[in-house]
């Protein structure tokens, strides 16, 4: 009976190991297919002999299968003629697995938990964002060296022009920075944070021309940001003196109640330029088409896929998507700051490259061999795991 | 003064923006538990900042009444309304509903009150809408007569009264208007979306790293 359960044993190559990359709270059960249909149940026991947790399935189904384990080809060996079995526990530690078939026990085997500390899973994202570490580094001391050719951005070129006309007009400049509150969603901050090197550009200028200008907040945070900055604008411009405290005001937190008040002001004031640099949803529209109306010339720049084609539709100059991100340094003209419009480009070739490579050499592989595991892998690398 | 205005926050950033990068290259408890706990503090942050959001709205606008500005009227529509809607809240608990399951005071200010102001500014996105359209589909070259011919398209695929009249005049076997609309949607459209969310996606990891790294200090006003 023992042989009998040894061959079994070995047979499967049932063994059990730590899930990897994660906090220790799984072990994965492998062993290797089975071509006669049949049911099988994975078990897992803790220490004290007690079941945590099991799986039952059958041999037909493919979820189970090796390659179906959602991890990198260079974490765990995808090889189809196995199946891999995923079981949680409750934290790390030592753990028995048993595997029936068709309600026969026919392997146990010991496996142990643990907590990894480096994802490797993400080995893919940590060399781009180190390529950008080194790129970013390179042309930081190339800018100090050479001035960097950067293409000429219309709407930002237009701010001269738009600010001179407000000084004209004896009118306002209101500059927007968009509906999200620093730090709130991580991705749509980074806009906030670019908006704020514009604003601290558009002041000098506004400081300069000694225009007035507005910065209405739907934060409480962002705007003790921008009193800041704009402060130190007007410091810069040598006119400290003409700083107002009240230039940034809290209006409400409340997406419309935003707007509301924005539109009165738009009424009553009637500026001359207003500028949208920022995140924005649904009231990028209506603030546009009231500054439209009151005949302001209108300089939008934003992330939000869903809101550039209402800026498109009513201001006078769209910055698209990343064109936003160099606009304080296009504005500013610091050559460090100006090297990573650079860098951005040159990334974008690359990813441009890779693209243009992986979807080209995947699709002959898949042609010339359906079957080629080398066309899993290659998409592993462009996967975010 | 210096350090404490700018030296330090850029300390701060650094060390944070570092800590915060490296926990998502690990996948331990603890990485998890900083996450969350740097969540949590921005949440105390951001609710600390409010309050004195709301104090400023309160201390502007009694200013305004008590100097008898122009429109002071508004500022003490928003006072009377704010102090309402506090006291409301205190008495409900906070809660929509009372214990009988009828509307409380402030869930009766927010279902007969907030949610028809908000409503009302909402639908004014409906007119403006029609009037930016009216001044994009304007043909000015042959780029905009493109635009206005694929606009017509997607308008027209999606009414439902529109796609049957075509099927009428085009035959029950002709392929359906709204394919035309998906295609034009998921293809041309689609394109044009991945490739400005590869640049934004691109801007965003640049500007990160320049921020962390305190290459980037606007945030801070210049020196």
């Amino acid at each position: 009976m023992t042989a009998l359960f040894l061959l079994c044993l070995l047979q499967n190559d049932f063994h059990v190991i730590d899930y990897p990359d994660d906090d220790g709270t799984k072990v994965i059960a492998v062993w290797n297919v089975n071509e006669i249909p049949c049911q099988y149940e994975v078990r897992i026991f803790n220490g004290q002999g007690e079941s945590i947790g099991k799986v039952s399935f059958s041999s037909t189904n493919k979820e189970y299968l090796a390659s179906a384990v959602k991890l990198p080809f260079w974490v765990f060996d995808k090889n189809s003629n196995k199946y891999a079995v995923a079981l949680k526990v409750p934290n790390q530690g030592k753990y028995k697995v048993e595997l029936t078939k068709n309600n026969k026990l026919v392997a146990t085997a010991d496996g142990e938990a643990v907590e990894n500390f480096f994802d490797s899973k993400k080995l893919n994202n940590l060399i781009v964002v180190l390529g950008f570490l080194v790129l970013i580094i390179y042309f930081a001391w190339i800018a100090k060296r050479k001035e960097l050719f950067i293409r000429k951005l219309a709407g930002l070129d237009a701010l001269e022009e738009a600010i001179g006309r407000a000084t004209e007009m004896g009118k306002p400049v209101v500059y927007q920075l968009g509906m999200m509150e620093i730090g709130e969603d991580p991705l749509a901050s980074i806009s906030l944070v670019a908006s704020f090197g514009i604003l601290g550009e558009v002041a000098h200028k506004v400081a300069s021309y000694e225009t007035p200008l507005l910065v209405p907040h739907r934060s409480p945070l962002n705007m003790v940001i921008c009193q800041e900055i704009t402060k130190e604008a007007y410091t810069r411009a040598g006119k400290p003196h003409l700083y107002k405290e009240s230039s940034n005001f809290f209006v409400s937190p409340d997406q419309f109640a935003y707007v509301s008040k924005m539109e009165g002001i738009y009424m009553r004031e009637k500026p001359a330029t207003c500028i949208y640099m920022g995140y924005f949803f649904a009231e990028s529209l209506v603030l546009a088409e009231t500054a439209a109306s009151v005949g302001a010339i209108q300089i939008a720049g934003t992330d939000a896929l869903h809101q550039l084609p209402f800026f498109f539709a009513a201001c006078d100059y769209t910055l698209i998507g990343e064109e936003l991100y160099a606009a304080g340094a296009y504005l500013s003209r610091e050559y460090s700051l100006l090297s990573s419009i650079k860098i951005h480009d040159y990334f974008r070739i690359l990813v441009t490259a890779a693209i243009l490579v992986a979807t080209i050499s995947i699709s002959i592989i898949a042609v010339s061999d359906p079957q080629a595991a080398v066309n899993a892998k290659m998409l592993d690398v462009f996967k975010p795991f | 003064m210096v350090f404490l205005k700018r030296n330090l926050p850029l300390l701060i950033c650094f060390v944070g923006g570092l800590f915060f990068a490296l926990t998502f290259y690990s996948p331990t408890k603890f990485s998890s538990y900083s996450r969350d706990m740097g969540s949590n503090a921005f949440n105390i942050i951001s609710a600390i900042g409010t309050f004195f959001g709301i104090l400023y709205v309160i201390v502007y606008n009694v200013d305004r009444v008590r100097k008898g500005d122009k429109g002071f009227g508004f500022s003490l529509i928003l006072i009377v309304a704010l102090f309402v809607t506090f006291v409301s809240a205190l008495f409900s608990h906070g809660e929509y509903l009372t214990l009988e399951g009828q509307l409380s005071g402030i869930g009766w200010i927010f279902m007969y009150m907030y949610v028809p102001l908000q409503a009302t500014m909402f639908s004014l996105l409906g007119f403006f809408i029609a009037s930016a359209a009216y001044r994009a589909f304007r043909i000015k070259n042959y780029l905009s007569l493109i635009l206005f011919l694929t606009a017509t398209i997607v308008i027209l695929g999606r009414i439902p009264f529109v796609n049957d009249l075509y099927k009428l005049v085009a035959g029950q076997h002709a392929i359906p208007l709204s394919e035309y609309v998906s295609w034009i949607l998921q293809n041309p459209s689609m394109i044009a979306q991945r490739a400005i969310q590869i640049g934004i996606t691109l801007g965003m990891v640049v500007v990160s790293i320049k921020t962390i790294l305190g290459i980037d200090k606007s945030w801070l006003g210049k020196e």
